[in-house]
């Protein structure tokens, strides 16, 4: 019998989670969403997924400059293709059509993980999402591509319209909810999207509240346009219902809510603090949606939430157990 | 378990202060003897725990080599209804009762009122402290009457005019028996918790049973509550129906460590290594021995640590479930904070401990930390955030020591 043992500070057991096994986790929450892009825009988005992910991950290897010919170490933590995966789903399925383009996500992937992550020191650091920086950073530098050609899922052609606006009223509520409509790869299936986020929420990896508040705002300002902009009268609750599916299936408000804003390093830390983080993400989008002149308000909302992250932290502290006052 | 052949009697092993000694080498001394002593009023006196002679008397420990023989306590037949609340107090320090659940907390002193307060109520803590103990279940289905007696007890030494046993909703058995023993007595309750660790945290039972918040840096009797250990209930009963001082003490000995685990009632200074030797011995891959529970327990560096009052299991862990783990940098995934049964901010003590921001860490409140573990054990980055506020804490106090 052994006499002599390892002693070490309590706790002595562990949860089992750990920072790889959740954001692998993260990447099985995508499947509904990959399969519904490969459904909709074909082989182009398949191409698009693959060279952002694999970009990412060269990308990430080469800063880390760590021993990464086994093909573990290449996958890492996860967190480069997690970042990598969700930076191609946000982008428009003409990158993926020609061969042409495919350096844009490319160069997307280079900013979300060099500048979005590694400049400000790696993960955990990163004040912004890295993958919204490099989509932010295409958005700016090529509004040509990331803006304005959309394909029409079934049909091989380029529209010249920006969704969002007059074009979206042509297609059904249920094509927005199945995904049957132009868009980024990722964002066009609110099916795909709450599966994955259903997930993600059974999984104890997202707390409610960040989706919730975002999700919550949106309707809560959509009705109260609709009010405005229709009039109170006996069909507001039909206008608004119809109003607040609309806001919410079309564009990235779903993705954004579940994938992006949800994003650990860039959201606050404590509950109220997740609350309030997601009722700004909500309340920019829609805000932005409705009154600004960007046709699509997601990306910058939760940029400039992630930069409020630390002042909300520090001003949603809980109260702590036995501490006077309210209960 | 039978008596060991030799025990090692801790001298300053519970809360306040150490014992002297009032035996020497050679001495000879029966089970049940008081064979240490403290005037200060924090401290509880130790008694000898086998029959046999003293081998060895030193600062620390009180070595005891026993003789085999077996000589019957005097019995003083008493009932707590013709005693007063002192005289219970009284009995209690003199048979050397201390909180059984792990703090090992002199029991008088807890009995004992600050100034201007009163015991409203007397809360049993039947909730298991960590996960793997059972002990506190067994005690419930052995020994019901014996718990029943010690919460009168100590309701009549405090005055306090209601009492409650919590246990553990997915204990039916012990919940059973309990309200069975209990019916009848109309002040007493038997109240089923959650099943949450750490539901057996005194502030935590407190919240449970009667919705109250010790306040912050405040003990329970603050909110009127006095809380003790199933085990200490069965204690104080022994003490007061039948004379018998605290010697020995019901302890769990699990994990897949060990070849034959069970709960043992032993002898305090039994060794480790008896105890374990008793059931079975340890498989080939044991990996770590603690004193206590996973979450808060103390591993030890071998097996002649001996039982004290305030052991309540020992656990043995194999390789496979203590697997050392590299750390990582903190994603801000804010589990800590939502794991924190005193909604505190774990990930933030993490940094003021490093950065030895000692103010800032005081601020956020870093003192109502219980230690209980959990933001610990589920942190993904595997950060050790128990230890880092531990050693902040310290900090802090010798800071405040220094002025």
């Amino acid at each position: 019998m052994r006499d002599i043992f390892e002693t070490a500070p309590s706790p002595h057991i562990r949860d089992s989670r750990t920072v790889d096994s959740i954001m692998w986790d993260v990447v099985v929450a995508l499947i509904p969403v990959m399969i519904a892009s490969t459904y909709f825009f074909g082989i182009a988005a398949m191409r698009l997924m693959v060279v952002s992910t694999l970009s990412a991950l060269i990308f990430e290897a080469a800063v880390l400059k760590k021993n990464r010919t086994s093909l573990r170490n290449f996958l890492g933590d996860g967190s480069a293709a997690t970042t990598g995966m969700l930076l191609g789903l946000s982008l428009p399925p003409v990158i993926g059509t020609e061969a042409g383009y495919l350096w844009v996500s490319v160069l997307g992937s280079a900013v979300a993980i060099l500048i979005g992550k590694h400049l400000f020191g790696g993960l955990g650091r990163n004040p912004f999402n890295p993958a919204l920086v490099g989509r932010a950073f295409l958005v700016i530098a090529y509004p040509d591509i990331m803006a304005s050609l959309w394909i029409v899922p079934g049909i091989d052609g380029i529209t010249g319209a920006t969704p969002l606006r007059m074009e979206m009223q042509q297609y059904s509520l249920l094509q927005m909810f199945l995904g049957d409509i132009p868009g980024s790869l990722g964002e066009t299936s609110a099916l795909a999207i709450l599966l994955g986020g259903a997930y993600l929420l059974a999984k104890k990896h997202i707390d409610w509240r960040i989706p919730g508040g975002f999700l919550g705002a949106m309707a809560l300002v959509a009705v109260l346009h609709t009010a405005g902009y229709r009039g109170v009268n006996a069909d507001l609750a039909q206008n608004a219902a119809r109003e607040v599916l609309f806001q919410w299936f079309t564009g990235t408000a779903f993705l954004a809510a579940f994938f992006f804003a949800t994003c650990y390093v860039t959201s606050p830390t404590t509950p109220n603090g997740r609350l309030y983080y997601g009722i700004g993400c909500g309340l920019l989008i829609i805000l932005i949606r409705y009154y600004g002149r960007l046709p699509e308000g997601a990306f910058f909302a939760i940029l400039l939430m992630n930069a409020l992250t630390p002042l909300i932290d520090r001003c949603t502290v809980p109260r702590t157990f036995g501490e006077a006052g309210f209960r | 378990m039978p008596e060991p052949g030799r025990v090692r009697i801790p001298l300053r092993r519970h809360i306040g202060a150490p014992c002297v000694p009032v035996v020497k080498a050679g001495d000879e001394v029966c089970a049940g003897q008081k064979i240490a002593d403290s005037g200060e009023f924090v401290s509880a006196p130790v008694h000898a725990s086998i029959t046999g002679r003293v081998a060895e008397v030193t600062d620390e420990f009180i070595v005891v080599d026993g003789n085999g023989k077996v000589v019957a306590p005097p019995v003083s037949a008493r009932h707590y209804d013709d005693l007063s609340p002192r005289e219970i107090i009284e009995i209690v320090r003199e048979a050397g009762i201390v909180g059984m659940g792990g703090a090992a907390f002199p029991a008088h002193v807890k009995l004992t009122p600050p100034e201007g307060r009163t015991f409203e109520c007397v809360i049993l803590n039947g909730a298991e402290c960590e996960p793997y103990l059972t002990i506190d279940e067994r005690m419930l289905i052995e020994q019901p009457e014996k718990i029943l007696y010690g919460l009168c007890a100590l309701l009549k030494a405090t005055g306090a005019v209601r009492g409650y046993i919590g246990i553990e909703s997915d204990k039916a058995e012990a919940l059973r028996i309990m309200e069975e023993a209990v019916s009848g007595h109309e002040a007493i309750e038997v109240v089923p918790l959650k099943v949450v660790y750490p539901q057996g945290g005194e502030k935590m039972l407190i919240k449970s049973i009667l919705g109250r918040e010790v306040p912050v840096g405040g003990l329970p009797v603050d909110v009127g509550v006095l809380v003790h250990n199933v085990g200490t209930a069965v204690a104080v009963a022994d003490a007061v129906g039948e004379g018998k001082t605290l010697y020995e003490r019901g302890i769990t000995v699990t994990g897949r460590g060990v070849k034959r685990p069970g709960n043992l009632s032993v002898r305090i200074g039994t060794s480790f290594r008896d105890i374990i030797d008793f059931c079975g011995g340890l498989t080939e891959d044991a990996a770590r021995v603690i004193a206590g529970g996973p979450m808060m327990g103390r591993a030890v560096a071998g097996l002649d640590e001996v039982v004290t009052k305030g052991t309540s299991g020992i656990l043995v862990l194999p390789e496979q479930e203590i697997g050392l783990v590299e750390e990582r940098v903190c994603i801000r995934c804010g589990k800590c904070v939502d794991s924190c049964p005193m909604l505190l901010t774990p990930n933030n003590y993490a940094v003021c401990s490093r950065q030895h921001l000692l103010e800032e860490a005081r601020k956020l409140n870093i003192l109502n930390c219980i230690e209980c573990g959990c933001c610990d054990y589920v942190c993904p980055s595997k950060i050790p955030l128990v230890h880092l506020i531990r050693q902040c804490k310290d900090e802090i106090a010798s800071e405040k020591r220094k002025k």
